[in-house]
């Protein structure tokens, strides 16, 4: 990728070495001449007055989109209901974004709060939108770190706001909060070395009471991971929880005698989900490291492809549930932590339902911790017989050294990370699936700190008998019995947004941004964006008229991996641009 | 206090002991790894030879074509294709070796010698055919690299100073008190305080005595800085810089550091102190055998992963 890399040019040259804070302090007053008077309002009024309490009563607030899954049970659901089936034909484009930059794609969801959208685009750069006509209140862009190798991408999907602050990580592992009225740095902490770790930050933090509480890749690299919470308003470090217990801690004792705790891995690369009524977030752990050979780390590795329960307030462990021990296939259990609510023999159940890449879903008690089922979202399994009542995986097959092992789904998973959605109108969740396999071979070669741990080949087949396929379904959380399937061309990876009109709303590889009927599956409207969607649209409203966002731009790992596959997918344009949709206005309807 | 200087002078009775034979050890330890360049002709010439593509593809299978890299074979995975791309050898050379700033592409030279980086060029201008050695072939195993320094034997009752073991607790993430949370080594760590990789000539006494007694400050860039705010926050730490409006200030009060821009009309007060931010308690913090350590790595002046 040498050949493509370029040095910054254009309007982030002006941000030279320790130049950055008078210039930023320029873009301020230069926004604050250029606004109209009702901008201006807009951008010194809103998010100071978001905090962790109003979050998380987000439920009664469906104009904003004000965390990144929309609300803290990671249902990535708008209630607002103007645009439906029967008018979702007529929506129209109101005005879109150019980020300026397309190298990493636009992995992003946007956050709306009060009429205006936060975005964060790749290489860490920030914008502050007028949610309403798209008209720019500031941008910031992150000094990028040039001598530095930059594990993982410069992708980011996301932000938090909170206490008059917008918080990102960054591509150096640096987690850092600007003033919302002026895009001016306010605080800037280093979570780790790069160099030590092999991570950075290209998932979104989640603003949890007080505390701004943010993961970190490294799930391929000789690292131990772990989650850290920073107080918002002044950086200051609250807790950070280890993913990987150290010598003397309970499980440790599940990494083998060695160090290989201080390599395992258990990466932290999304973001987690918050139930306040328990004080409880729940953080998907990912694989550990080396991916593909279990034998350098024999035990069940705790807490890699764990989902943990921490306290908000102190971080400490209240339960963990490990769906895959030992895991030797990179699935981890990064993903989404849906949390629902079932009534059954009148009580409620507090469920958390959770797809993990190795093509099942697990449904937990969210109190406790206790495995309840776990179903399976795509046809094409086989690394596991079966997983039995109690949760025990049946069968196991493994990657072997020297010889191949056909394993299905491979590594890229069942899906990828693109989030999927929850409807309680349906009481469904919808949820992209791909049939396919690969031969893995393991290798064994120690850690390297910092540096690459996966021991491992894979050469992407398809399915027995078949071919690679992909889909778009709907289930039932609980019981996992599939509404409806759709079968589509490519792999859907962008994220799923489900509303309150019945619709889904998601994108595909080739561009086109639709919606779906949530209850049958059928296709209501598309719109070509010109580079495919990888992103988190979004659904809010301002004065009344209801948007639909959807980040288009391709780019990202999974992206990079898709050619092997499908070569022609290599042609697929780049971009990175945010296309907001309403229903004609009464004036534009005359 | 009382406790604090006895831990001190019983420090200081070992002081010169401890650091004669660090020094002795770090002498010792050159590595023979930076001394095997050799001329890219030599090996450039073989970029045909079977055996040369072969041992490339070994390597490659294990490093470049593993996880989520250049797929097996160099097909293109996450990062690129590279196989069938006619690229210029010597630039694939200088890619593999020095990396790409602003990518996942770490440089190899100090994992790779001359000669496999110069193999894995033959393997990826090989053409890829029916008999690519790929996947599952036995791999040329990497060169044996030192560590940062071998364990130290004082052959008496003196701790001994092991680098790598210093290494752990200079960089120990779950240590509100490890050095790199203020101090880097060779540009990896904090940016609170001075780079160590400069004080790698200086003496174990020398080094035992700043770490235990750390008192005024050489630099006065390096002074401690108080600021109290409108809002009633405190900041303690060392001040980065300035601008018209604003300062930036690391603060120091729970580590790891952060950095806080405060525009100077939110400061109540500025309090400027040349006594160090620096923990006075190290000498019960670490345990002799721990500051020994962590002397020995400052010495091995190896901080630097060559990422």
């Amino acid at each position: 990728m040498g050949e493509r890399f370029q040095a910054p040019t254009g309007s982030s040259g002006a941000l030279m070495p320790g130049r950055r804070v008078s210039c930023a302090l320029v873009v301020a007053v230069i926004v604050a001449v250029s606004m109209p008077l009702a901008a201006t309002v807009l951008a010194q009024s809103r998010a100071a007055d978001i905090t962790g309490d109003r979050i998380a009563r987000a439920k009664a607030e469906p104009q904003n989109w004000a965390t990144y899954f929309g609300t803290y049970d990671a249902w990535r659901y708008s209630s607002l209901d103007q645009i439906n089936a029967s008018n979702v034909k007529n929506l129209t484009p109101v005005w879109a974004i150019q980020t300026g930059k397309i190298d990493g794609g636009l992995n992003a969801t946007p956050l709306v709060v009060d009429g205006v959208m936060y975005l964060i685009a790749s290489e860490d750069r920030v914008f502050a939108l007028n949610a309403e006509t798209g008209e720019r209140l500031w941008s910031y862009d992150y000094r990028v770190p040039r001598d530095l190798a930059i594990p993982y991408g410069k992708f980011n999907r996301g932000l938090a706001v909170g206490y008059g602050l917008v918080f990102f990580g960054t591509m150096d592992n640096h987690v850092v909060a600007l003033d919302a009225r002026t895009g001016r740095e306010s605080w800037n902490v280093e979570v780790e070395e790069v160099q030590k770790c092999g991570c950075n930050i290209t998932g979104a933090p989640v603003l949890i009471k007080d505390k701004v509480v943010v993961g970190s890749t490294g799930g391929d690299s000789a690292h131990r991971g772990y989650i850290t919470a920073f107080y918002a308003k002044t950086g200051r470090l609250a807790w950070r929880f280890f993913t990987i217990p150290g010598p003397g801690e309970p499980g440790n004792e599940t990494w083998g005698s060695g160090d290989m705790w201080k390599f395992g891995g258990g990466s932290t690369w999304l973001t987690g989900s918050f139930d306040p009524e328990l004080n409880l977030i729940y953080w998907g752990i990912g694989n550990p490291s080396s991916d593909f050979n279990n034998s350098l780390r024999p035990g069940a590795n705790l807490y890699t492809d764990c989902i943990v329960a921490l306290d908000a307030d102190t971080g400490k462990l209240k339960w963990y549930y490990q769906e895959i021990p030992s895991d030797s296939w990179d699935f981890d259990s990064a993903y989404e932590c849906v949390l629902i609510d079932i009534p059954k023999d009148g009580k409620v159940q507090k469920l958390l339902v959770h797809p993990n890449k190795s093509g099942f879903t697990w449904v937990l008690d969210r109190t406790t911790g206790k495995f309840l089922k776990a179903w399976p979202y795509v046809d094409t399994i086989n690394w596991v017989q079966s997983i039995d009542k109690d949760g025990n995986l049946v069968g196991r097959n493994e990657p072997r050294e020297g010889k191949p092992a056909f394993v299905c789904p491979n590594w890229g998973g069942g899906r990828s990370w693109n989030h999927s959605a929850y409807s309680p109108q349906t009481g469904w969740i919808y949820n992209p699936g791909i049939e396919w396999c690969a031969d893995v071979t393991s290798f064994s070669q120690g850690p390297k700190e910092g540096r690459g741990f996966v021991n491992g080949n894979v050469l992407v087949k398809p399915p027995p008998g078949g071919k690679i396929t992909t889909h778009l379904d709907a289930f039932d959380p609980v019981t996992g019995e599939k509404k409806w399937t759709v079968p589509t061309r490519y792999p859907i990876i962008s994220c799923l947004l489900a509303t309150g009109g019945g619709l889904v709303f998601t994108g595909d590889v080739e561009g086109r941004f639709f919606a779906l009927d949530g209850r049958s599956g059928k296709l209501l409207w598309s719109f070509n964006t010109g580079s495919g969607l990888r992103g988190g649209p979004i659904s809010y409203s301002v004065n009344g008229r209801q948007y639909v966002a959807a980040p288009s731009g391709l780019g990202s790992l999974f992206v990079g991996g898709m050619q092997a596959t499908w070569p022609e997918t290599a042609g697929l344009p780049g971009g990175s641009a945010v296309f907001v949709f309403a229903l004609p206005s009464p004036q534009e309807k005359q | 206090m009382g406790t604090r200087d006895r831990t001190w002078i019983r420090n200081g009775l070992v002081l010169a002991a401890v650091s004669a034979v660090i020094s002795a050890v770090c002498f010792g330890q050159k590595s023979s790894a930076s001394g095997e360049s050799s001329p890219a002709g030599q090996y450039q010439s073989k970029l045909k030879d079977r055996d040369f593509i072969s041992g490339g593809a070994g390597i490659f299978t294990r490093t470049c074509g593993s996880g989520y890299c250049h797929g097996t074979g160099g097909i293109g995975a996450g990062a690129p294709r590279l196989r069938g791309r006619d690229l210029d050898p010597g630039y694939i050379f200088k890619t593999i070796t020095n990396g790409v700033p602003g990518t996942p592409m770490a440089g190899f030279k100090s994992d790779l010698t001359d000669e496999q980086r110069w193999k894995l060029v033959a393997f990826i201008l090989s053409p890829a055919g029916a008999n690519d050695p790929i996947g599952g072939r036995p791999a040329e195993s990497e060169p044996k690299k030192e560590g940062p320094a071998a364990a130290v034997n004082t052959g008496g009752a003196m701790p001994a100073g092991d680098a790598t073991s210093g290494r752990d607790l200079f960089y120990d993430l779950a240590s509100q008190r490890s050095c790199h949370g203020c101090h880097a080594m060779n540009g990896v760590g904090g940016k609170v305080g001075p780079d160590l990789g400069a004080s790698a000539a200086k003496s174990g006494a020398e080094l035992l005595s700043a770490i235990l007694k750390p008192r005024s400050v050489s630099d006065a860039k390096y002074a401690t800085v108080t600021i109290v705010l409108t809002s009633g926050d405190k900041i303690t730490g060392v001040k980065k810089e300035e601008g018209a409006d604003i300062i930036r200030v690391y603060d120091t009060t729970v580590m790891p550091a952060v950095l806080r821009t405060v525009m100077k009309s939110e400061i109540l007060t500025t309090e400027i102190s040349q006594e160090s931010v620096m923990p006075r308690n190290y000498g019960s913090v670490y345990s002799e055998k721990q500051l020994a350590d962590i002397i020995a790595f400052i010495k091995s002046g190896a901080g630097n992963t060559d990422r």
